[in-house]
């Protein structure tokens, strides 16, 4: 019965719960254990999501919206069954304000499809690394990924947006809120409602359209590539680099990620390269503004080279000994990747990632932590990437953890799983912030923090009183 | 009854703080009811007691009592902005924070400063440069609290590079109405430290803002981490002369104001998002002439009389500033002359003359890195209030100034001659703009009672208009409660907020919702 | 154009003190407790009101007073009804540090207004107990020590000095009660009497025949007494036909200087402190500083010669004798001369000012300590003044630190240059 009401409101091609669709959405890339769905249910529009929520929460069916074909830690595999709610298919770019810079788009709105959609007006979003093309751009932006651009020193990029509340009520966020505004401006209506809704795993609201910044699409770029043998050497570099307001891009790739991604001919070429370039290698990109962009890159890559001579580094055109690297890497950067050559699938199919936030000083800390005991576990320390991306000027950094794994191996799986679960702990313990926790990270951060878990759920009762929305994710 | 409370109350707060820490004595009282503000003007009503506790389990102390004995708690800052931070009721406690006056600690590598309540914005400025780094200071001043400062606006001079007060925050510490410490952030977690304000997940730090704060409806916060941005000038903040005739010059190789003008407002604005667009600059400002007048002159003879000779209305009008800042080094601020100078050339832009820039640059321009000087808008007539902020890009900015200057025309007076004043800041690389209407009034009863009258009018009109200008938030509780079913009902979400945190309604009723 | 009806606003009325005005329009902004927004150089020496930091509630600041003031004036308390209307209006060093600052952002006169709240309190309720025997010694002796008048020649004797109720000269010499009454402090005017005589100024002495300045009696609220003291004080020197009245005391500087001014009476002469006139000297090469001394110093500036000397201008500097002290050491070779954080306008007080040395002396330690600690911490060896208000309070905090440093006068540097 549910199931014909939902069509009602969907129309007939728009619900599925055939045994294919229901196991492609009852698991991710993660190895979190499945889960199934009752049904999935494709909206197109605002109007059917209210109405799909009202009826959720009418029969007390949990609800677990999806706006990604393609994810990552967990957080839409349903926990207590319930109805997908796949927001996908509502995928435009409703509006590009070329003028304040931001742009709206709806949840199915690929990283793809928007970057295509500013690059017509000079500009670009901010984006994280190498998104996979299925990715969501509002989830990834909602979800606090960090983005590869540290200079702009006002932290997140979302602005204002619309939400359907686990009430089924509409909600608007900031300026939104009112009339003849332009919908910039994310604090209020009241308190700074946009908060909630970020890492929240849409457990208190589905965002049905989402206002983000954007920035100019540089028009001259270059890109070093700056090689360290170990990884306490970074740490320096990046807070002088970032102290300094030099370039755009900045991140750290060890040489397992740069070999994977760059690998041409993977089974030719990876392990070679992985061999050859240098453990770790960490990339700027200095760009040009809209105007007089090459008086800019001059004077930055300069600076840069006075940072260099002072700390004995030298930023290169490429590592590896690979002709174009710094063009490859531009169009990385810029254009999405094909969905069946996703970088990070590429060694093993999947890989399990664990990242977090820390301080640019104890990156080494954490990073022989994780080596040391991955070793102790039988997991080569060749096949972990390491990906650290500075924050906001240096002051902090998001450092990453990928453990390649083949799905299809269940022992591999266990191994992994267990490894994971247990430099989770121990990273958490060691005073690493897990601020987006997926999974079985949830438990791991919650138990440590009763006031801030209470808090949430109280928020969580108030936006979601009869807990239909994503049930069992966070501390929920 | 009521004498019984307050001794069994006084009883309790002062065997926790010691009896030199809590007072209900008329004269020390008296200190806690005014400000230059109508409702401060108009309003009188002193608080039960002033408390000065001096560390967080001293205030999670306090609000456990006020839920067993039924008192109210108002924290504040340097107090200077009060008319929802006053008391109102019987039975109100003051939490004044003098003794939590520590900068904990400044972490130069990972840039960002420790800080209690009553650390002012100069001393986190004067510290943070001494280390190479600087911090936002809001209208509000010099003297003012800068945890506050976050807590409440923060459309800082340097807002426009390095983001506004709410983005500032990083991990802190919150006493909330029942008493419980919450710890925002990666204080959440051991070991983590301060340095990062998001999550974990959905991030509280939604409850303690909107852009101007809970007011402590929601309890105190007794220590933040706020950000701190690299500052390429010197150790010390430059300043020659005496008060009141100071002068400040940032070494030129390093910084560069430069101010130039427009025929019209609208382009001003498009200048503005062209600077913008091409990322450069520190500060970006488009000042109203009162402004200008407000901020230089030294005595309120100079102000009026200069006022009236029109100088600024003359040679500043529609004027836009840009300081200019060598991050990178020397040669970026040329670059960005350069890129300023095409700007300014291809928009109809003209500089201003020599003679006014040296009259009023390094007299007063700098304040717009140290401390911004609010208080001296207070000088030409006592008070100052203003018709609109509007936050949200610099187009509505614009138009919010143009519904401001509409209500200026029509309640002159009691507001006083200012120009059609019409500020324009940008933040965030004019990603955002807001727009103020200031206007000075004669600070008396009955002006006062005027002007309360035509922003109640302004804020009406707002509501039914679902325009949202930023003055109403000013009242606080009653204004969500007003405004909260013409934008989205988002009172319904603040009402259950206010009753689940401070279910005793003990944080400064009737805000952040009124639930009686 | 809409101006304000008020003419107040258009124009500070600076011919007549109105405390109702000074009080209304505070807008507890907080300027009043803090050092100029732009002077600050660190956390630590941030704060530029003594009594606030001190005891800290807002009452005890500008602000606080201003509110008290309001209530008062408006009828809405009186002096009587709490009895911590005592400590809020005279545990205040009456440093003028409130005053320097507000001035920064607007038109008032704190200072002016303290005085105002005090003559009222002392009006209603009575002098304090704690400054009596301050007013019993000045009505009894002439001097707030307690000392018979004969005894304040005392100092001078066999040094002749010209007396110039006998005799006549074109400079007085007026020391000052603690100068020429303190065991202690007497080198002290010994040492500037041997300067002008070693310059060949003519110059004499009151001898017994000086009596206090009244400066303690117009910070303690009483009004009439001084004015009683300040009469007969202008009718004396001015019949003595002096050109220029110098003395070292910062207190008697001020009052003589300003304060007489204040109550219109007219002086036939000019009122400098001596370091102004040595420094004329210097400058004239009169008086000549050879021999070195290796030595750091701080200079700290005393509030009555500093930011409470001059009358008020509104919008003018917060002008004082700051540069002729700091010339001078400069001028002495082989000093190096260190400056505190808060100087000048913005100094922070020693504590010994507005009847707080006498009347609370904790308080007054206090505060003294403060200003060593900002001493020590500028790496000098020793802190310099010319204020025997300053000396005896900053002395006698010196005495309890575990760390010393050492306390000079300027003038004793300046003999031991010569």
């Amino acid at each position: 019965m549910i199931k014909e009401e939902l069509t009602k409101i969907v129309g007939k091609g728009n619900l599925s719960d055939d045994e294919e669709t229901i196991k492609a959405y009852s698991s991710d890339m993660s190895l979190n254990q499945g889960r199934k769905p009752m049904a999935v249910v494709k909206p197109k529009d605002r109007d059917e999501v209210q109405k799909i929520v009202k009826l959720a929460n009418e029969h007390l069916i949990p609800l677990v919206p999806v706006s990604s074909k393609v994810h990552f830690h967990g957080e839409t595999i349903p926990e207590q069954g319930g109805i997908v709610i796949d927001l996908s298919t509502m995928d435009k770019v409703l509006e590009v304000d070329a003028r304040n810079r931001k742009v709206k788009i709806e949840p199915g709105v690929t990283w793809g499809k928007v970057q295509e959609a500013l690059h017509e007006h000079n500009q670009m979003a901010l984006q994280p690394l190498f998104p996979h093309p299925l990715r969501s751009a509002l989830t990834s932006s909602l979800e606090r990924e960090p983005m590869l651009i540290p200079k702009y020193e006002y932290a997140e990029p979302v602005l204002t947006m619309e939400v359907v509340l686990p009430t089924g009520d509409l909600f608007k966020t900031g300026t939104a809120s009112a009339t003849k505004t332009e919908e910039a401006y994310p604090e209020g209506p009241g308190i700074d409602f946009f908060r909630f809704f970020q890492a929240a795993q849409g457990t208190l609201g589905i965002v049905t359209w989402l206002n983000i910044k954007t920035e100019y699409l540089p028009k001259h770029q270059k890109p070093f590539f700056i090689p360290f043998d170990r990884i306490e050497q970074l740490a320096e570099p990046i807070y002088r680099i970032q102290r300094r307001h030099i370039g755009n891009e900045c991140f750290v790739l060890n040489r397992m990620h740069l070999a994977v991604l760059l690998a041409e001919d993977f089974k030719k070429d990876f392990e070679k390269l992985r061999d050859t370039l240098p453990p770790f290698t960490l990339i700027v990109v200095i760009a040009g503004a809209s105007r007089r962009p090459l008086e800019r890159i001059a004077y930055e890559e300069e600076a840069l080279g006075e940072i260099s001579s002072e700390l004995l580094f030298e930023p290169k055109k490429t590592v590896g000994g690979i002709a174009g690297l710094g063009d490859t890497m531009l169009k990385l950067l810029r254009t999405p990747q094909s969905a069946d050559n996703y970088w990070k699938a590429r060694y093993k199919g999947s890989t399990q990632d664990i990242f977090f936030i820390t301080t640019l000083n104890r990156v080494k800390e954490f990073h022989d932590k994780v080596y040391e005991k991955a070793s102790q576990q039988g997991y080569s320390p060749q096949d972990i990437g390491v990906y650290l991306q500075p924050l906001e000027r240096g002051r902090a950094c998001h450092l990453e953890f990928s453990f390649s794994c083949d799905l299809t191996s269940s022992k591999e799986v266990e191994k992994v799983k267990q490894l994971s679960r247990e430099l989770s702990e121990e990273m958490i313990s060691s005073g690493g912030f897990f601020s987006r926790p997926y999974g079985e990270w949830a438990d791991m951060v919650y138990r440590r923090t009763s006031v801030y878990t209470w808090t949430l759920k109280e928020i969580k009762k108030i936006f979601d009183p009869k807990n239909i929305m994503n049930p069992g994710k966070l501390c929920f | 009854m009521t004498q019984e409370k307050h001794n069994t109350i006084k009883q309790a707060l002062t065997d926790l703080l010691g009896p030199e820490n809590i007072s209900d004595d008329k004269a020390i009282l008296e200190a806690y009811t005014r400000d230059f503000l109508p409702p401060g003007v108009l309003e009188h009503f002193p608080p039960e007691f002033v408390a000065l506790p001096e560390s967080t389990p001293e205030v999670q102390s306090i609000y456990k009592l006020a839920n067993r004995y039924k008192f109210y708690c108002i924290p504040v800052g340097s107090n200077l902005w009060s008319p929802c931070t006053k008391a109102t009721r019987p039975f109100t406690v003051l939490l004044d924070p003098k003794r939590m006056n520590r900068i904990v600690e400044i972490d130069e590598k990972n840039m960002y400063a420790i800080i209690e309540p009553y650390v002012s914005n100069a001393q986190v400025s004067a510290e943070a440069m001494k280390r190479g780094l600087v911090c936002g200071s809001p209208e509000a001043g010099g003297q003012a609290s800068q945890l506050a400062g976050h807590t409440f606006q923060g459309f800082w001079g340097i807002g426009y590079r390095i983001g506004m007060g709410y983005r500032n925050i990083l991990g802190f510490e919150w006493v909330l109405p029942n008493g419980e410490l919450l710890r925002i952030g990666s204080l959440s977690q051991p070991h983590a430290g301060w340095f990062c304000g998001g999550g974990p997940g959905p991030d509280l730090r939604g409850m303690l803002r909107g852009y101007l704060g809970a007011m402590g409806g929601l309890g105190m916060v007794t220590r933040m981490a706020i950000k701190l941005h690299p500052w390429p000038g010197p150790k010390t903040f430059p300043c020659e002369g005496m008060v009141p005739n100071q002068k400040s010059v940032l070494p030129p190789e390093k910084f560069e104001w430069v101010l130039f003008k427009y025929p019209t407002l609208e382009d001003c604005v498009k200048a503005m998002y062209e600077i913008g667009k091409s990322e450069i600059g520190g500060n970006l400002q488009k000042w109203p002439t009162s402004y200008l007048c407000w901020w230089w002159a030294k005595s309120c003879e100079e102000y009026w009389g200069t006022w009236k000779s029109g100088y600024f209305q003359k040679n500043m009008k529609n004027m836009v500033a840009v300081c200019l800042w060598a991050f990178t080094s020397e040669k970026q601020l040329q670059y960005e002359k350069r890129v300023l100078m095409d700007i300014i050339k291809e928009t109809g832009g003209e500089l201003i003359s020599q003679e006014c820039y040296d009259t009023w640059v390094p007299y007063t321009a700098n304040n717009w890195i140290r401390d911004t000087s609010g208080p001296r808008m207070m000088l030409p007539s006592g008070s100052f209030a203003l018709f609109s902020v509007g936050p949200d890009t610099l187009q509505f900015a614009l138009e919010s100034i143009k519904r401001g200057h509409a209500f200026i025309d029509k309640y002159t007076p009691p507001v006083l001659d200012c120009d059609h004043s019409d500020w324009i800041a940008a933040h965030e690389f004019c990603h955002f703009g807001i727009g103020e209407t200031d206007f000075p009034f004669e600070k008396s009863v009955e002006q006062s009672q005027n002007v309360m009258q035509a922003l109640m009018d302004f804020v009406k009109w707002d509501i039914e208009h679902r325009i949202e200008d930023g003055i109403g938030v000013a009242l606080g509780g009653p204004y969500h409660a007003m405004a909260g079913p013409i934008y989205y009902n988002y009172d319904k979400l603040l009402a259950g907020i206010k009753k689940t945190l401070d279910p005793n309604n003990v944080a400064n009723p009737p805000h952040i919702f009124p639930v009686e | 154009m809409e101006l304000p009806k008020d003419p107040r606003y258009l124009r500070y009325p600076i011919e007549e003190f109105d405390p109702r005005w000074t009080a209304w329009n505070c807008s507890r902004c907080s300027v009043c407790k803090w050092v100029d927004s732009w002077r600050v150089k660190s956390w630590k020496y941030a704060r530029i009101c003594p009594q606030n930091k001190r005891y800290l509630f807002d009452a005890h600041s500008g602000q606080g007073k201003c509110d008290l003031a309001l209530a008062i004036i408006d009828k809405k308390m009186t002096m009587k009804d709490d009895p911590t209307i005592k400590d809020i209006l005279f545990r205040c060093t009456m440093c003028g540090g409130c005053d320097a600052m507000d001035k920064g952002i607007r038109d008032a006169e704190l200072i002016k207004l303290f005085k105002w709240l005090r003559l009222k309190y002392v009006e209603e309720v009575g002098p304090i107990p704690e400054h009596r025997a301050l007013l019993d010694s000045i009505k009894n002796y002439d001097n707030v020590w307690l000392q018979p008048r004969s005894r304040r020649n005392a100092w001078a004797k066999g040094m002749g000095i010209k007396d110039l109720t006998k005799d006549k000269a074109e400079v007085l010499l007026f020391t000052g009660c603690t100068y020429g009454l303190s065991q202690e402090l007497q080198e002290t005017i010994k040492a500037g009497a041997k300067i002008l005589q070693a310059c060949k100024v003519d110059f004499g002495i009151l001898g017994e025949k000086e009596i206090c300045c009244g400066s303690p009696l117009e910070k303690i609220g009483a009004e009439g007494e001084f004015e009683r003291l300040a009469k007969g004080n202008v009718e004396t020197f001015n019949a003595m036909k002096v050109k220029i009245l110098v003395t070292p005391c910062a207190g008697c500087y001020g009052t003589i200087g300003l304060e007489y001014s204040e109550r219109k009476l007219k002086k036939n002469f000019k009122v400098l402190h001596v370091v102004e006139y040595l420094e004329e000297l210097l400058n004239s090469g009169t008086l000549k500083l050879k021999k070195e001394i290796p030595l750091k110093v701080t200079w700290h500036d005393p509030c009555h010669m500093g930011r409470l000397s001059r009358p008020y201008v509104p919008g003018k500097e917060i002008d004082g004798v700051y540069e002729a002290p700091r010339n001078l050491l400069k001028a002495i070779p082989g000093v190096e001369l260190y400056e505190m954080e808060r100087i000048k306008e913005y100094a922070w007080c020693c504590g010994g000012g507005g009847g707080v040395f006498t009347g609370f002396k904790d308080f007054a330690q206090w505060t003294a300590l403060e200003r060593l600690e900002e001493a020590k911490d500028t790496g000098a060896q020793a802190i310099v003044t010319s204020c025997p208000w300053c000396e005896s309070n900053l002395g006698n905090a010196i005495k309890g630190m575990e760390e010393k440093i050492e306390l000079r006068n300027l003038l004793d540097l300046i003999t031991e240059a010569m």
